[in-house]
């Protein structure tokens, strides 16, 4: 007897799991409706989505986005923002999924394997989507997928510690060949994006330098607050929570930023003259028809202009930058060459 | 020493030249480490070889499994480690839902437990993983390829 | 100074409003479910009900955030008491005393003990948190690559301690667990190493999906090769939930030892709760007056770890909240939501936003309450599961382990890798070696791989880097202590154990 009421207290423990899990479905399905109501009459194509888009495809099921990082990671805010306003565009819920792992490959590889009927999409992340082609971590290549639009792009810039000795680039350059392989550098991975910021900006300087590899962007920067490391390339919302810290001595892109308008682009300085740094785009599976692509890059391009999006794109420091799926495609393998032609910037 | 640790000794060997071999591989620069703990794994390995012989020079060398399996029911224990086995195969091909009801039953029976526990323990499993896992994590499991 | 008080107690007004409360209990019942589930750690959890606070006010969001990171904490040790599942890798060491407790019918004493800990860690660690975040937040940025390469030999130093009969068996499962450890991509030189082929394993084996393998799958197969046991019959209960006095002035030195262990471990980044767990867990078997009991089921042995690993959330909250550098994965995910929350973590979050701030802090004072109402209410009624037939057990807990192992990255090669390491961990189980320290071995490796090897790229190859500071050479003193004193304590225990006429090898793990 004492073991029978035993399994039934068991039971009934079990079962209120179940039934407090049930709850707590009910209440993460309830914030949506919420934020849709947070945003109405805000848009002008208000629950329309066929109407806002040129075509007459439309999702008849929830829309799936993949994104290759952790929940809580950047790619994952980013993502999140832009979905919580996608809904009233979209016309059907859109939902996040986080496959993580294999230095992202193995989200991709799910997009890649995904039904290309136009409900699941992806989020792309360049220059590492194009890196874990070129470094064989995957069977995917750029042709497997489709590009619909950019969403954020974030500009490389070149950092030292507030107090550090070096003032300008050319400070830091003239140290760096007076003593060559003196200065050390924090990346966040060996051949990673920040990686490949130091070593151009090397290459082109013509110096000498030592890369210490810390996996990723928080404890890279961490080293720098330190002063285990000299100097360090990343991009601008990295470090926003302690802009203090550190000095900003270049920026890699062909013009200065509008958000840092006293900082000389590294191009200005006499090195590396052209862009560098990382953006996320949206993209299917291949195969997906021309109208899916057209009618996400229209209801994407809604989104981002949505005073409501703005408002907390800003607060979360993201830089918006839409551009439509040709100039995206084009981006894409604009950088899958540049990750190709990478093999001789490494040296010896 | 019991003859049983003989096989533990030789499996750490049998690790360390299969991961030695898979160095081979690697560049220079990524050899080193690996190959440190794998020294460090054959030094703690042949330091128990010595402790081993002393031991066997002082008690004597027992073979350990009577031992080690005592009460070892092999009919019992095999049968539930195919059992498991299947069930991941079955989960690849018919879903997640399916093959746990098949596991659930088949291993209550086989153990011999009352039908109605069968019943509620089951119902239980599942619903506690619906519960939390499928409808309040929205995790995905895994459909069949039978149903992809 | 003054205006700080105010702003605390304001804190607290804010944090008792009827909507904080609600969901502070709904996020610590959630917590608490989403830890002693296998495969959800902690860190998922937070992940997976972020979104569900963007809605909300950025208060409420993060008591929600910090009520479900405190449950799961605590949490996991239902399941590490109750079948040897430890839920998140934080209570793995907790799994060790509180298994046997189990077995001798003690199962509602352990969960008791592990709940009154795991509140006395959380609500000490918020001290530190409210007093001395600024001053503790320094030792973060004091922590430097030779210091971690010389924290994880500390960590590794454990091993020693908990492996009571062959210590040599003992050393040999962490070396083979480090040798595991380097599994995956190249931290320095970023070659793949020993992948198999595995995309999946590219940062390596997930000490989640290792940790169910070897501890709940073996646990699976050893209650599957002997005769089912009807446990209700099996155990005789004596068990007495409530604490007496003696028995709570037994842990408390315990318990303030784990507190300080576990905040200063939840400050350094990347080091986390489940080191704390294993190094509260060595504390309170070094300094214990009862050593008997490790191995048969100890009480201080569930306090421990317990205790440190709640301690390890107030702690990993203040690099995260002063200096932007988050501690923990659970911590980059809050940061992650105060960063949508478009507010920057950093100096700020005190001056400008420090109503906010503190009431989140109240709110996390008041979890550690709830934490401590609903496990002592759910202690009798979890107690039950450990009545439950092995027959049940055994096909029950093999689905929540394939479930677990699947749903970390609803991957399947995963759930492979977890059954590998379950028969890993069933044949070492059986042969005498530890099977807790080769997790322990596959979470500090890398700490210490990275540590080391970036050490030397720093210093340009010259080991010296590695005594260059006083942290290094304090952290040195804490290794040599590691090492020794268990070996003392083995010369001791080996004494009274050859008079009482034992001999053979049998790990602690063992049943």
């Amino acid at each position: 007897m004492k073991r029978i009421s035993a399994l039934l207290l068991a039971l009934v423990l079990l079962m209120s799991l179940a039934a407090c899990g049930g709850g707590g479905a009910k209440q993460s399905a309830a914030p949506a409706p919420a934020s849709e109501s947070k945003a109405e009459g805000a848009a002008p194509a208000e629950g329309t989505p066929a109407d806002s888009a040129a075509s007459e495809w439309a999702p008849t099921e929830n829309v799936t986005i993949i994104v290759a990082y952790k929940a809580g990671s950047g790619t994952d805010n980013t993502a999140r923002v832009l979905t919580a306003y996608a809904e009233k565009y979209i016309g059907k819920p859109v939902i996040i999924e986080n496959l993580e792992g294999g230095s992202g490959s193995i989200g991709w590889t799910a997009l890649q394997q995904a039904e290309p009927d136009g409900h699941t999409l992806g989020f792309l992340n360049l220059p590492n989507f194009n890196s874990s082609i070129t470094e064989g971590l995957a069977d995917y290549t750029v042709d497997d997928f489709t590009a619909i639009c950019n969403h954020v792009t974030e500009t490389s810039v070149v950092l030292v510690k507030a107090d550090s000795q070096f003032n300008t680039l050319e400070d830091l350059v003239q140290y760096a060949k007076e003593h060559p392989g003196e200065l050390k550098a924090s990346t966040n991975g060996k051949r990673a994006s920040n990686h490949i910021g130091a070593q151009m900006l090397a290459n082109t300087a013509e110096f000498q330098y030592v890369d210490v590899p810390y996996g990723g962007t928080a404890d890279q920067l961490l080293a720098l607050r330190q002063g285990e490391v000299d100097f360090s390339v990343a991009k601008v919302a990295d470090f926003a929570s302690f802009t203090s810290e550190v000095k900003i001595l270049g920026v890699f892109a062909a013009d200065r930023l509008p958000e840092l308008p006293d900082v000389p682009t590294v191009g200005e300085q006499g090195y590396y003259d052209k862009w560098l740094g990382s953006s996320r785009c949206i993209a299917a599976p291949a195969g997906v028809s021309e109208d899916v692509v057209a009618f996400y890059a229209k209801a994407f391009e809604q989104i981002m202009q949505d005073p409501d999006y703005l408002k907390a794109a800003e607060a979360a420091g993201i830089t918006t930058d839409y551009q439509g799926p040709l100039d995206t495609a084009a981006m894409v393998w604009q950088q899958q060459e540049f990750a190709e032609d990478l093999e001789s910037a490494w040296g010896a | 020493m019991k003859k049983t640790d003989i096989g533990v000794v030789g499996f750490m060997y049998g690790v360390c030249i299969l991961f030695f071999v898979l160095s081979l591989d690697l560049k220079p620069e990524a050899q080193t480490y690996p190959r440190f703990i794998m020294a460090v794994l054959v030094a703690l390995t042949t330091l128990y070889v010595i402790q081993m012989i002393f031991a066997a020079r002082r008690y004597g060398v027992t073979s350990g499994m009577e031992e080690i399996f005592a009460g070892f029911l092999p009919k019992q224990f095999f049968c539930i480690l195919a059992m498991i086995i299947v069930y991941l195969i079955l989960m690849y091909l018919v879903g997640f839902y399916i093959s746990t009801v098949l596991l659930m039953v088949g291993c209550l029976l086989f153990l011999r437990v009352p039908k109605w526990q069968i019943i509620v323990s089951t119902l239980a499993i599942i619903g506690l993983i619906y519960g939390a896992f499928t409808l309040f994590l929205g995790v995905k499991l895994p459909v069949g390829l039978l149903f992809k | 100074m003054l205006e700080t008080l105010f702003l605390m107690g304001q804190g607290f007004i804010n944090a008792l409003s009827p909507m904080n409360l609600l969901f502070a209990a709904a996020g610590t019942a959630i917590g608490i479910v989403i830890g002693c589930l296998p495969g959800l750690s902690a860190a998922m959890g937070v992940a997976l009900l972020l979104p569900m606070t963007f809605t909300m006010a950025p208060e409420t969001g993060l008591i929600v955030l910090g009520a479900i990171y405190c449950g799961a904490i605590f949490g996991g040790s239902i399941s590490a008491i109750l079948i040897h599942t430890p839920g998140t890798p934080a209570s793995a060491a907790t799994a060790i005393e509180g298994y046997q407790l189990t077995l001798r019918g003690k199962a509602g004493k352990a969960l008791a003990v592990a709940c009154f800990s795991s509140f006395c860690g959380g609500l000490l660690s918020c001290i530190s948190l409210y007093f001395f975040a600024p001053l503790l937040a320094q030792l973060a940025m004091k922590f430097g690559s030779p210091e971690y390469f010389w924290l994880s030999v500390f960590g590794l130093t454990i091993i020693a301690g908990v492996s009571s009969k062959s210590m040599v068996k003992g050393l040999m499962s962490g070396a083979f667990g480090l040798l595991l450890s380097t599994i995956g991509m190249d931290p320095i030189e970023g070659a793949k190493r020993f992948m198999f082929g595995q995309a999946s394993l590219y940062e390596g084996i997930n000490t989640t999906c290792a940790l169910i393998g070897l501890f709940s799958m073996s646990q699976v197969l050893i209650l599957a090769e002997t005769k089912i046991k009807e446990r209700a019959k099996a155990a005789k209960f004596t068990d007495k939930i409530a604490l007496t006095g003696s028995e709570i002035k037994r842990l408390t030195p315990t318990i303030l030892r784990s507190w300080v262990i576990g905040n200063l471990i939840g400050i350094l980044p990347g080091a986390g709760a489940s080191i704390a767990c294993f190094m509260g867990y060595n504390a309170a078997r070094q300094f214990s007056k009862h050593k008997e009991e490790f191995g048969h089921g100890s009480i201080e042995g569930v306090a421990g770890p317990e205790a440190a690993n709640n301690a390890v959330t107030g702690g990993s909250l203040i690099p995260m909240l002063t200096l932007g550098i988050p501690g923990e994965s659970v911590t980059a995910v809050l940061m992650g939501g105060l960063i949508i929350q478009g507010l920057q973590p950093g100096p700020e979050l005190f001056t400008r936003y420090a109503p906010m701030t503190y009431t989140f802090f109240a709110g996390f004072v008041l979890v550690q309450f709830f934490m401590l109402g609903i496990g002592l209410l759910g202690c009798r009624g979890f107690a039950q599961i450990s009545r439950l037939s092995d027959a049940i057990l055994i096909p029950s807990v093999a689905v929540l382990c394939v479930v677990g192992s699947f749903a970390i990255h609803k991957n399947f090669t995963d759930v492979v890798i977890m059954m590998i390491f379950g028969i890993i961990g069933y044949m070492v189980r059986k042969f005498g070696l530890n099977p807790a320290a080769i997790v322990l071995a596959l979470i500090l490796g890398p700490i210490g791989e990275k540590g080391l090897r970036r050490s030397l790229v720093l210093s340009g190859g010259s080991p010296a880097i590695l005594f260059s500071t006083p942290v290094c050479w304090v952290l040195i003193g804490l290794c040599v202590f590691g090492i020794l004193s268990p070996i003392f304590m083995n010369r001791v225990e080996q004494k009274s154990l050859e008079q009482a006429g034992g001999g053979d090898i049998v790990a602690p793990m063992e049943d």
